[in-house]
């Protein structure tokens, strides 16, 4: 994965160092530059092996990581954080979108301000619209019928998070 | 054989019936016979849905798409097991929108095991997105008719737009976290747009039932169509294994104990898998997935048997047409 500070000027590349130093001690931070941690227990979730994002991968086995046996499951110690306080259980019920790896190894802080490439909650402005629910809910929305016109009134632009 | 205009997988599922799917692993060669012998011999006639796995455990075979066009031509119904493990978004909708093109109306959405465990252990693992983004994005395909670019999806600019009626599946572990935590995951899959959900092998019922009540508070157990796994097991080495070394797996030691002791290791696996099929049956499931690993030539028994017991609970179900048809 090329780190996109490796382009960057001497003063990004100090200020980068000081955020680094400061959110590994803090999260174990992997600099994705796109910081997400309010959204998930105030813990790291790119410290799973496989940077899932939105919950535990199937091998997680009582508390520990499938891919390293000997660490725990960063899921499992995010799922059990969010237990302290209801607002963490709240924001964890989102869907977090895809990464934009694009701003892997960059500064997180200076892509909210003063770059603006992301917004407060670590996600794009305007991230990819989650079409909210299955077939079950809405038999109408995997309609075949390819109308161009007809689109707009099955498309669902509410985000999951 | 042309390939239907929808599923016919959903359509069993939306009326209600109970289904059956059959996991199948393709070869580790270029060998297009190796999987229509298999299909033909084990998998025609029993399974509803023929899952076709996605380089498993990270080892190379060949892949799902290509194995799941020959169960259509083998008058079968694939669902093609699709991970993110070895592709980034180029290249999982590339793969999409050819299985699409080629008949595939059922995709399992996974992430994928870590190539830690694979034949490549070298390899970069890709994992560009998660299980939950991949279902979000085909099911943005599904209702939106777009790419995850948000362009959207046409021949050419005059023509109409392609809305992929895909029936998306995911996969749940119900073992091993607390069941109100793998209940939110499984709650996230469902808002993103999963329709049904495939578990790993059960074998522990107590751990099935709390998660289950877990998926129930959530009212989960409605708003998608959950299909638990079996694994009938081989032998007792085999099992012991499978709970040492494949990830996921959760196997209690009173099973691992009852295989090791018994006289007739295959006659003991079918038991077990039958008694857990029973138990299972007593929830509200919509199938059983199942996992015929190394033990192909146990299909056609242990899907009549299957079948028999969902009718006897007054299950309703259509008879699955043999090959060639």
């Amino acid at each position: 994965m090329f780190h996109q500070i490796k382009h960057r000027g001497l003063l990004y590349r100090i200020w980068y160092y000081v955020e680094r130093r400061i959110k590994e001690l803090m999260f174990d931070c992997h600099m994705c530059g796109q910081c997400v941690v309010r959204s998930t227990a105030l813990t790291c979730p790119m410290q799973c092996p496989k940077q899932m994002r939105n919950g535990p991968c199937g091998g997680s086995m009582d508390g520990q990581c499938e891919v390293f046996p000997e660490r725990r499951c960063i899921w499992t110690q995010i799922h059990r954080r969010s237990r302290r306080f209801e607002w963490m259980r709240r924001k964890l019920a989102g869907i977090q979108p895809a990464i934009d790896w694009s701003l892997f190894g960059s500064s997180a802080w200076l892509n909210i301000w003063p770059e603006k490439k992301i917004a407060l909650g670590g996600h794009a402005f305007t991230p990819a619209p989650v079409p909210s629910g299955n077939i079950w809910d809405r038999p109408d929305a995997g309609a075949p019928a390819p109308t161009a016109d007809g689109s707009a009134a099955q498309s669902n632009p509410e985000a999951g998070r | 054989m042309t390939p239907p205009a929808s599923s016919t997988l959903r359509r069993k599922l939306e009326a209600g019936q109970f289904v059956l799917t059959v996991e199948m692993v393709p070869p580790r060669a270029p060998d297009l016979e190796n999987i229509t012998r298999r299909l033909q011999k084990f998998f025609a006639g029993n399974a509803d849905g023929v899952n076709v796995t996605d380089c498993a455990s990270a080892i190379l075979r060949m892949s799902s798409l290509c194995a799941s066009r020959v169960c259509i031509d083998e008058g079968l119904e694939p669902v093609m097991q699709l991970t993110c493990r070895d592709r980034n978004r180029i290249g999982l909708q590339s793969e999409l929108i050819s299985a699409w093109a080629m008949g595939i109306r059922n995709v399992l959405c996974l992430t994928g095991d870590h190539v830690r465990f694979g034949d490549h252990p070298t390899a970069k693992p890709v994992f560009d997105m998660d299980s939950t983004n991949l279902i979000a994005m085909v099911s943005r395909m599904r209702a939106e008719g777009k790419y995850c670019s948000g362009e959207e999806i046409r021949t050419s600019a005059k023509s109409d737009l392609i809305k992929m009626d895909w029936l998306i599946g995911g996969a749940a572990n119900p073992f091993g976290n607390e069941p109100e935590d793998l209940a939110l995951h499984m709650d996230k899959k469902r808002r993103a747009g999963a329709d049904f959900l495939q578990t790993q092998p059960v074998y522990d019922i107590e751990a099935f039932d709390a998660w289950w009540r877990a998926m129930e508070a959530r009212g989960l157990h409605r708003s998608l169509k959950i299909l638990p796994g079996i694994l009938p097991p081989k032998g007792a080495k085999g099992l012991e294994y499978m709970k040492t070394s494949v990830p996921g797996m959760h196997v209690p030691d009173a099973t691992i104990r009852r295989m090791q002791g018994a006289a007739d290791a295959q006659a003991e696996g079918r038991a077990i898998a039958l008694e857990l099929v029973d138990r299972l049956l007593a929830y509200p499931i919509a199938g059983i997935h199942l996992y015929p690993v190394m033990w192909e030539s146990v299909i056609p028994e242990l899907a009549a048997e299957i079948r028999g017991r969902a009718a006897k609970t007054g299950r309703t179900m259509d008879s699955v047409a043999p090959a060639g048809t």
